[in-house]
C-alpha cells in the first residue's frame, strides 16, 4: 500500500480565521468572510509552490519558542512544504495534490488500480445512499480522469508543472475536491454507526445532517471525522502534522496524526516525536 | 471552457430528469428532450401550488438561473408570478436556504433543480415565518393566519390562476348545478365541445364550459325576473370563486355543493343583492375598487375561502351572498378588503382591475351555465368580463357559433342605474367590464360588443383574435406583473396549441376593456337557442357587431 504524506501546516494555519463565522448568521460577517477569502485567494494559490521548511522558520521568528521548535523538528523529516489557500477546502485539495503527485512520480499502476476499485465502491455506496447519479458521476469522472493523465505514457499524460497548473484551476480542482467529499460523506454515512460518537462531539445534529452541513458543502472545514472517512473510503493513509504551541512533558514538540486504512480497527492515535 | 462543457453535460442530465421524472407539482412547460440546453442559462418551471395550502390550484411561474459555477453556487431562483408568502418577496425572490451558500445557506453542489423545485414546493406548504422574508406576511402567518390565508389566496387567484383552468373549473361546476337545463343544450353543443377539448389540454373544463354556454342562453330568457337575477349573480360569483379558488378537479365536486348553498340563501335576498351589485357598479372608480376589494374579504368569509382567490370580479355577487349570510361581518370585510388592497400595493390597484375582469369573465360563464339563474350583474359582468369573454370568446371559437351583439353605450349607463341590474336580459348581454380604469372610460365611450354563436365565432377567427390581442395589449399596459403572467399564459397557451386564449382571458384586465357576454342577445335567449357568450369590445365608442 501507498503511504501518502502530507504536510498541510501552512493551509491550516491560514484557514482558522474562517472558523464559526457563519454561526452569527450576520450579513455583514458574511460579507467580510466573503472579502476576506478573495483577499485570500490572491495571497495564496489553492496549491503553492514548494517553499523550503526555513521560510517557516522565518515565519515565525518572533513566535512562540515551541513553534519554532517544532518547526526545527519538522525541517529534519520534510525537505520543503506547499501551502493552501486556506478556504475550507485545504485538507481536500491537499489531498488532492499530495496524492496525484505521489502517482506521478511512483507511477504506480497497481496503486492506480486498487484505488479506481475503491472509487468505484464509493459510487456504489453514493448510489445506495439515495443520491441523484447526475449529482455525482460528473465529479467521479473527473477525478478519474485526472488519474489517468498523471500515469505517463498515454496521449492525455500531464507533466508535473501541469499537474501543478490543474490543480491551481478552479474548474478542475473544485471538482475533485467535490469528488472527495461526496465520497468522504458516502463514507460516514454509509458506517454511521461508527462515526456517529464522532459526530457527535463535532455537532448537534444526525450524521446525515453532519454530512449536509459540514461535509458536502464546499468551503466546509475537515476534522478528523472527515479525514479518518476519507482515508478508510480510498484505502489510502494520511497523515497530518500539526503545528500548534502544545508540548508534552517529555519535550516533544511535533505532533503527528496519522491516518492509517492499514489495520481493519480503523483507529487513529498520536504520534509523539520526541 | 472544460467547465462549460461540464455544465452543459451536468444540465443535459438535469433536464432530462427535470422532464421525465420531474418534482411533485413542477412542470417545464418550454422545455422539451430536444430543447437546446447549451443555450439555455434561464429554465422557466412552474410549480402547482400545494393540495390542501392556500396557494392550491395556482400555477406559479419560477425562473431558475444557472450560474455559470454550477454546481458549486446554487441556482438563482425566483418567483415569476406573484405570490403572499412569507419567505417570498414582491420581487419573487425566495428565502431558502438550500439557494445560499454555506455558511448563511445550506447549497451543497449534490443538490439539483429537481430537489430545489421540491423543497419550494415545500416551502409553500409550510412558509417559514420564523425567517421571514415579508415582516407583514410573517406576522399575519403566525399571529392573523385568517388574514394571511385569505390574502395568499387572493393573489393566488389573482396572478397563479391560469384563465383556461379556472373558466374550465368553474364552468364545471356550473354544469353540474345546472345540469337539468344543461342537457337540452348538450345535444346540440356536444360537437364543439369536442373541439374545444382537443385544443386545449384541459379538455373537461373547457367542454364544461361550452356546454354552461349553452345554458346561459337558456338563463338568459330568465332574465324576467329580478329576484332571478340576483340569484344568478350569485351562483355565478360563488361559482366562479369556488372554480378559480380551487383546482380544477376538486372544484367540479365542492363547488357544486357551495353554488347550491349559496343559491339557497341568495333566494332569501336576491333582489337585495342584485340592487347592491348594481349599486356598487355606480360608483365610480374608487368605489370600484372598494368593491373588490370588499369582494376579497367576503371571499374570505363565506366558506366560499376557495372563492376569495378568485377576486375582485366576483366580490360583488360575493358580498352579497356575504351580507346574507353575515351582515355585520360584510362591513368589516369590506375595509378589510380595502386595507388589503392598499396593502398589497399598487400592484393590486391595477391588477384587482384585472382580476375582476378575470373572475367577471368566469361569472358571465357561469351564469350562462346556470340558465335558470339568468341575473347577470353588469357590475360582475364588467370585472369580470374580461377573462370570462375570453373564455367564453374561446369557447365560442371552439364551438363554431358566434353572436354578435352589439351592446349599446346605453348599457354602460343602465349599469350605472341599478335597474340594469335587475333586467338579467340586458344584463347577460352586455357585461360591461368594470375594471377601475376601464369602467370609467367604459362608460363615457360607447362599447361594441360581439356576440356570436359559437359557430360564428368559429368562422369569424378575426373578432376573437381581435379581441384577444386587445386583452394582450391591455395586459402589458396594465403592469409588469400582468404581462409576467400573459407570457406565462401564452406560453401555457403555446403548448396548449395556440388556444392558450383561454388563458390570456385571465390576464387581459384590459384598460380598454373588452366585455364577453355569455348570454346571447335577449332576443336570442327568449328564443331558447343555445347561444354561448357574448364578446363585447369596447372601444372608441365604436360597436361591432359580428355573426
Amino acid at each position: 500500500m501507498q503511504n501518502q504524506e502530507e504536510c498541510g501546516g501552512g493551509g491550516g494555519a491560514t484557514s482558522c480565521e474562517f472558523e464559526d463565522w457563519g454561526s452569527f448568521g450576520d450579513e455583514a460577517i458574511i460579507q467580510q468572510k466573503s472579502e476576506i477569502s478573495a483577499d485570500e485567494s490572491q495571497k495564496i494559490p489553492f496549491v503553492a509552490d514548494k517553499e523550503p521548511i526555513s521560510a517557516l522558520a522565518a515565519e515565525y521568528q518572533s513566535g512562540s519558542p515551541i513553534l519554532l521548535e517544532k518547526i526545527k523538528i519538522l525541517g529534519e523529516q520534510y525537505a520543503a512544504i506547499r501551502r493552501t489557500r486556506g478556504d475550507g477546502n485545504c485538507f481536500f485539495r491537499s489531498f488532492m495534490f499530495s496524492y496525484l503527485e505521489h502517482i506521478l512520480d511512483s507511477q504506480d499502476q497497481a496503486e492506480v488500480d486498487r484505488i479506481k476499485a475503491k472509487v468505484e465502491e464509493c459510487r456504489k455506496t453514493l448510489q445506495s445512499l439515495g443520491y441523484t447519479d447526475f449529482t455525482f458521476e460528473d465529479f467521479f469522472a473527473l477525478f478519474l480522469e485526472q488519474l489517468d493523465s498523471v500515469l505517463q505514457g498515454n496521449e492525455s499524460s500531464i507533466s508535473h508543472d501541469e499537474l501543478i497548473i490543474r490543480s491551481r484551476d478552479q474548474s478542475i480542482s473544485d471538482y475533485v475536491v467535490m469528488f472527495f467529499r461526496f465520497v468522504t460523506a458516502g463514507e460516514i454515512r454509509k458506517r454511521s454507526e461508527f462515526f456517529e460518537p464522532f459526530v457527535m462531539g463535532l455537532s448537534n445534529g444526525t450524521v446525515e445532517q453532519f454530512c449536509k452541513s459540514a461535509v458536502e458543502p464546499m468551503g466546509e472545514e475537515s476534522d478528523h471525522v472527515h479525514i479518518t472517512a476519507l482515508s478508510d473510503a480510498l484505502g489510502v493513509p494520511i497523515r497530518v502534522v500539526y503545528l500548534d504551541r502544545s508540548s508534552c512533558d517529555t519535550g516533544g514538540v511535533s505532533a503527528t496524526m496519522t491516518f492509517s486504512t492499514q489495520s481493519k480497527c480503523n483507529c487513529w492515535f498520536w504520534t509523539s516525536e520526541c | 471552457m472544460a467547465q462549460a462543457a461540464r455544465l452543459n453535460l451536468r444540465m443535459q442530465k438535469e433536464l432530462k430528469l427535470l422532464l421525465t421524472d420531474p418534482p411533485p407539482g413542477a412542470s417545464l412547460p418550454l422545455l422539451s428532450v430536444d430543447s437546446d440546453i447549451s443555450s439555455l442559462s434561464t429554465i422557466h418551471a412552474q410549480i402547482e401550488g400545494p393540495e390542501e395550502s392556500v396557494y392550491a390550484k395556482g400555477i406559479f411561474d419560477i425562473k431558475i438561473q444557472i450560474p455559470e459555477r454550477y454546481p458549486f453556487q446554487p441556482p438563482n431562483v425566483t418567483f415569476g408570478t406573484p405570490i403572499y408568502h412569507p419567505n417570498i418577496d414582491n420581487g419573487g425572490r425566495i428565502c431558502l436556504d438550500i439557494l445560499n451558500l454555506p455558511p448563511k445557506g445550506a447549497w451543497q453542489p449534490s443538490l439539483n433543480i429537481s430537489t430545489v423545485l421540491t423543497s419550494i414546493g415545500l416551502l409553500l406548504t409550510e412558509p417559514n415565518p420564523d425567517d421571514g422574508l415579508m415582516r407583514e406576511a410573517s406576522r399575519e402567518y403566525k399571529y392573523n393566519r385568517q388574514a394571511f390565508d385569505q390574502k395568499a389566496r387572493s393573489m393566488t387567484e389573482k396572478y397563479a390562476k391560469g384563465g383556461a383552468g379556472g373558466i374550465g373549473c368553474s364552468t364545471q361546476d356550473v354544469q353540474t348545478n345546472l345540469n337539468p337545463s344543461m342537457t337540452e343544450f348538450r345535444g346540440s353543443e356536444k360537437s364543439r365541445f369536442e373541439v374545444s377539448e382537443s385544443i386545449s389540454s384541459q379538455k373537461k373544463p373547457w367542454g364544461i364550459s361550452q356546454k354552461l354556454s349553452l345554458e346561459s342562453s337558456s338563463s338568459k330568457q330568465n332574465k324576467d325576473g329580478d329576484g332571478e337575477v340576483s340569484e344568478v349573480h350569485n351562483d355565478h360569483l360563488f361559482l366562479s370563486a369556488h372554480m378559480e379558488a380551487k383546482g380544477k378537479r376538486k372544484g367540479v365536486k365542492i363547488i357544486p355543493d357551495e353554488c347550491n348553498l349559496s343559491r339557497d340563501q341568495l333566494h332569501g335576498s336576491r333582489r337585495k343583492l342584485s340592487l347592491e351589485p348594481s349599486c356598487q357598479i355606480q360608483k365610480t372608480d374608487g368605489h370600484d375598487k372598494e368593491n373588490l376589494v370588499s369582494n376579497h374579504s367576503a371571499f374570505c368569509d363565506p366558506q366560499t375561502a376557495s372563492a376569495a382567490s378568485s377576486g375582485s370580479s366576483l366580490l360583488p355577487s360575493n358580498k352579497c351572498s356575504q351580507q346574507i349570510l353575515h351582515p355585520p361581518q360584510t362591513s368589516e370585510l369590506v375595509a378589510g378588503s380595502a386595507n388589503m388592497s392598499m396593502k398589497q400595493s399598487c400592484q393590486f390597484g391595477e391588477k384587482q382591475s384585472l382580476k375582476s375582469l378575470s373572475s367577471a369573465s368566469h361569472g358571465p360563464s357561469s351564469m350562462t351555465l346556470s340558465k335558470q339563474q339568468p341575473h347577470k350583474d353588469f357590475i360582475d359582468n364588467d370585472r369580470m368580463g374580461n377573462s370570462s369573454t375570453v373564455a367564453e370568446c374561446r369557447k365560442i371559437s371552439s364551438v363554431g357559433k358566434k353572436l354578435s351583439l352589439g351592446y349599446k353605450g346605453s348599457t354602460q349607463v343602465k349599469k350605472t342605474e341599478n335597474k340594469e341590474n335587475m333586467a338579467p336580459v340586458s344584463r347577460v348581454d352586455k357585461i360591461p367590464l368594470s375594471t377601475p380604469q376601464s369602467s370609467s372610460t367604459n362608460r363615457g365611450i360607447g362599447r361594441i360588443l360581439s356576440l356570436g354563436p359559437l359557430t360564428q365565432l368559429q368562422g369569424s377567427n378575426d373578432n376573437n383574435s381581435q379581441l384577444f390581442v386587445h386583452a394582450e395589449n391591455l395586459s402589458t399596459a396594465s403592469s409588469m406583473t400582468l404581462t409576467k403572467e400573459k407570457q406565462s399564459n401564452q406560453e401555457q397557451a403555446a403548448k396548449v396549441g395556440g388556444k392558450s386564449e383561454v388563458q390570456r382571458i385571465e390576464d387581459l384586465p384590459i384598460p380598454e376593456a373588452v366585455i364577453v357576454l355569455d348570454s346571447e342577445d335577449s332576443e336570442d335567449e327568449k328564443d331558447g337557442g343555445l347561444r354561448s357568450k357574448l364578446l363585447a369590445r369596447k372601444r372608441m365608442g365604436k360597436w361591432r357587431a359580428k355573426a
